[in-house]
C-alpha cells in the first residue's frame, strides 16, 4: 500500500514477526508503516462480518489498525513504535 | 498525587500559546501531550531517527512553530509528552497513564484536544486502502513514504491540492481528483483566500504542478463506491449535484489502488463531554462544540478550551485563543491585574478578528450538505466499530427511537474503541432530516472514561501501587 521514500535517511533495518511471517522495519517507523510497507494491506479482521480493516485516521482516534503484542496488549499499529524482535499478531 | 496549578491537555498550537503565555506570566504550567514530540496534529515532525535533507511537504508555519518551541524550551512549562490523560474527575482531577502517580489535581485546566477528519460514509469506505487524507500526510511528513499503486484523491476543499501536490512532488501517482463542488462554486468560496498574496501564489503553484503533471480533477463529482475483495480495487466515480447527491446514471468505475478522502474536520470534544461541559449540537460539521465565554471559560469553572476543539480556525486562530486562556488563567491566580489582563485581552481578540476570514471561510468551505447521505446504502457500516449497519439504525428509528443516546444503546453506535468520533457524525445528519431544529441543538452524548481503551493491567498496577504507598504511610504513623 505504500512505499518507502529513497531520499530519507533511514538506520539500519531490523527484522520483527508478523504472526508467522517476518518483515523489516526502521527505527522511527510505526507497526503500521512496517506492516504497509511490506505489503500487508490488512491489519485486523472484524469481530461479527469478518471485514479486512487498515489504516485509517493515522492520528491514533479511529482505533482500525489495532494489532496484538506479544503480551497479550492490543495496541494501535498507526501509534506504536517497531522494536528489533518484536512479535506482532494479527488474528487477535 | 501532584499539584499544578495550570495544567494543558494536548500539545499543538492553542496548547502552547496557551503554556507559554501563562509560564511567562508566573504560572506554574505542566503541558501534558499524548505524542513524543510536541506540536500535535498541524506541526507533526519526522519521527527521529528518521532523516530527510529538504522536507518532504512543504511546513506551513514553520517559524510560528519554531517561536512556539523557543519560548517553551526557554520557560519552565513542564512537558509531559508521551502521556495520555484518560480522565477529568471531578475537582480538576486529571488522571494520566502513569501508573506510579496518575493523578493531578490542577487549579485550572485547557483542553486543546483540536480537531479530526469528518467521516463521510459510503459504501466500500471501510476497505483497506481506503483512508483519510491526513493520514496520509501523517504517513509522508511523519514517516517518509507514499501511497503505491493508482492514487485517488476526493472530497472537498483546498486541502485535496495541497496534498495532491505534496504526494506527486515526492513520486506518487496520482491519476485524478474528485471535488464534489462544481467549479463555479469552488472558485467563488476560493475568493476569500485570494486576500492573501501568499496563499494565492501558493494556490496557483499547486494548480500548475497538477496541470502541468495532466492530473485531471473533476467538479461535482465524488465516489459512489470502494470496490474490492481484501482492499481497493476499483472504485465507482458519480457527478454530485449541488446538495451533493449522487446524480443516477453517470456512474463511472476506475482502477486505484488507494483512495485519500476529506470533507473537513471535526472538533475533538472527547474531553470536554468527560469533564462534563456544556456542548450545542452544530450540524454545520456534524459534531458538537463546548460553549465558551469570551474568555473561552467553559460552563465548568476552571476548564478553558481553545483552538480547533472549539470551531476549525486554523493554526494562527489557535495560537492567539491559547494565549488569551493563558492571561486569563495568571488573572483568576492573582498574577495578573484586571486592568492589566483586560488591555491584553484587547490586543490579542483584535489580532483574533483579523483571522475571523479564515475561520468563516472553513466553515463555508466544509459546510455539511445532506446530499451525502444519498451516497448510504442499507449495507453501508455507519459504525466502524461496532459494524453497525445503516439498515440497523433505519430499523431503530422506524421502530420510535429517535435519539443518540437511545440509538446507541440498542445498536451499540458509538460504544466501541473510538466512542462515536467516527460514526456520531453520520447519524447526526440521519437524525436531522427527521428532528426539529431546537431537539438536534439539544442532541448530546455521554461521556464515559478512559477517553481511550486502556489495558486493565494499567488499573491493577495503580491500584496496587496505590495500596503499597496506602501501606508505607501507615507504617510511618
Amino acid at each position: 500500500m505504500i512505499k518507502r521514500l529513497d531520499k530519507v535517511r533511514r538506520g539500519e533495518p531490523f527484522t520483527i514477526r508478523v504472526d508467522d511471517d517476518v518483515i523489516i522495519a526502521y527505527e522511527g517507523e510505526t507497526l503500521a508503516t512496517a506492516l504497509l510497507a511490506s505489503g500487508k494491506g490488512i491489519i485486523r479482521r472484524t469481530l461479527k462480518d469478518k471485514s479486512p480493516r487498515s489504516y485509517y485516521c493515522g492520528m491514533g482516534i479511529c482505533n482500525e489498525c489495532l494489532v496484538t503484542l506479544e503480551n497479550g496488549n492490543r495496541v494501535r499499529a498507526c501509534q506504536t513504535f517497531a522494536a528489533p524482535s518484536l512479535k506482532v499478531n494479527t488474528h487477535e | 498525587m501532584k499539584y499544578r496549578d495550570f495544567v494543558v491537555i494536548g500539545s499543538g498550537p492553542a496548547a502552547l500559546g496557551a503554556a507559554a503565555t501563562a509560564s511567562s506570566l508566573g504560572v506554574e504550567t505542566t503541558l501534558i501531550g499524548e505524542d513524543a514530540q510536541i506540536g500535535g496534529q498541524i506541526f507533526r515532525q519526522m519521527a527521529t531517527p528518521l532523516k530527510v535533507q529538504e522536507p518532504l511537504a512543504e511546513f506551513q508555519n514553520q517559524k510560528l512553530f519554531r517561536n512556539l518551541k523557543r519560548e517553551i524550551s526557554t520557560s519552565k512549562v513542564q512537558c509531559l509528552n508521551k502521556t495520555l490523560v484518560w480522565n477529568i474527575f471531578d475537582d480538576r482531577i486529571i488522571a494520566t497513564d502513569d501508573p506510579r502517580d496518575p493523578l493531578i489535581q490542577a487549579k485550572k485546566i485547557l483542553i486543546a484536544e483540536g480537531a479530526y477528519e469528518a467521516p463521510v460514509a459510503f459504501p466500500g469506505w471501510t476497505l483497506p486502502g481506503v483512508m483519510t487524507l491526513g493520514g496520509v500526510q501523517i504517513l509522508l511528513k511523519s514517516q517518509g513514504v507514499i501511497p503505491k499503486g493508482r492514487v485517488l484523491i476526493a472530497g472537498t476543499g483546498p486541502l485535496l491540492y495541497l496534498t495532491a501536490s505534496q504526494l506527486l512532488k515526492n513520486g506518487a501517482d496520482i491519476i485524478g481528483i474528485l471535488e464534489a463542488s462544481s467549479f463555479s462554486e469552488w472558485i467563488r468560496n476560493s475568493v476569500p483566500l485570494w486576500r492573501s498574496l501568499d496563499l494565492l501564489g501558493k494556490g496557483v503553484g499547486y494548480l500548475a504542478g497538477l496541470k502541468k503533471r495532466q492530473v485531471p480533477i473533476s467538479f461535482g463529482a465524488g465516489v459512489k463506491e470502494a470496490l474490492g475483495s481484501d482492499g481497493l480495487e476499483e472504485v465507482v466515480v458519480s457527478r454530485m449535484d449541488k446538495s451533493w447527491s449522487p446524480i443516477l446514471g453517470t456512474e463511472r468505475k476506475l482502477k486505484a489502488d488507494v483512495l485519500c478522502f476529506n470533507f473537513g474536520f471535526i472538533p475533538s470534544t472527547s474531553f470536554t463531554h468527560l469533564a462534563k461541559c456544556q456542548h450545542a449540537c452544530d450540524l454545520h460539521f456534524r459534531g458538537w462544540s463546548p460553549t465558551y465565554t469570551s474568555r473561552y471559560e467553559t460552563s465548568r469553572e476552571s476548564i478553558f478550551v481553545a483552538g480547533d476543539g472549539t470551531a476549525i480556525g486554523g493554526v494562527k486562530m489557535a495560537v492567539i485563543e491559547g494565549r488569551i486562556v493563558g492571561t486569563e488563567v495568571a488573572r483568576q491566580l492573582g498574577l495578573l491585574s484586571e486592568v492589566e489582563a483586560g488591555d491584553r485581552c484587547l490586543k490579542l481578540q483584535k489580532a483574533l478578528s483579523r483571522q475571523q476570514w479564515y475561520r468563516d471561510f472553513m466553515r463555508k468551505t466544509y459546510a455539511y450538505r445532506a446530499g451525502l447521505l444519498a451516497f448510504l446504502t442499507d449495507e453501508t457500516i455507519v459504525c466502524r466499530c461496532e459494524e453497525v449497519k445503516l439498515k440497523t439504525i433505519n430499523q431503530i428509528i422506524e421502530e420510535g427511537s429517535c435519539h443518540i443516546e437511545k440509538i446507541k444503546r440498542l445498536t451499540r453506535l458509538g460504544m466501541g474503541r473510538c466512542q462515536g468520533r467516527f460514526c456520531h457524525p453520520t447519524l447526526l445528519g440521519i437524525l436531522a432530516q427527521r428532528l426539529s431544529f431546537e431537539e438536534m441543538i439539544t442532541e448530546d452524548f455521554s461521556g464515559r472514561p478512559p477517553v481511550k481503551p486502556m489495558p486493565l493491567r494499567f488499573f491493577s498496577e495503580m491500584a496496587s501501587s496505590a495500596l503499597k504507598t496506602d501501606e508505607t504511610c501507615k507504617e510511618n504513623r
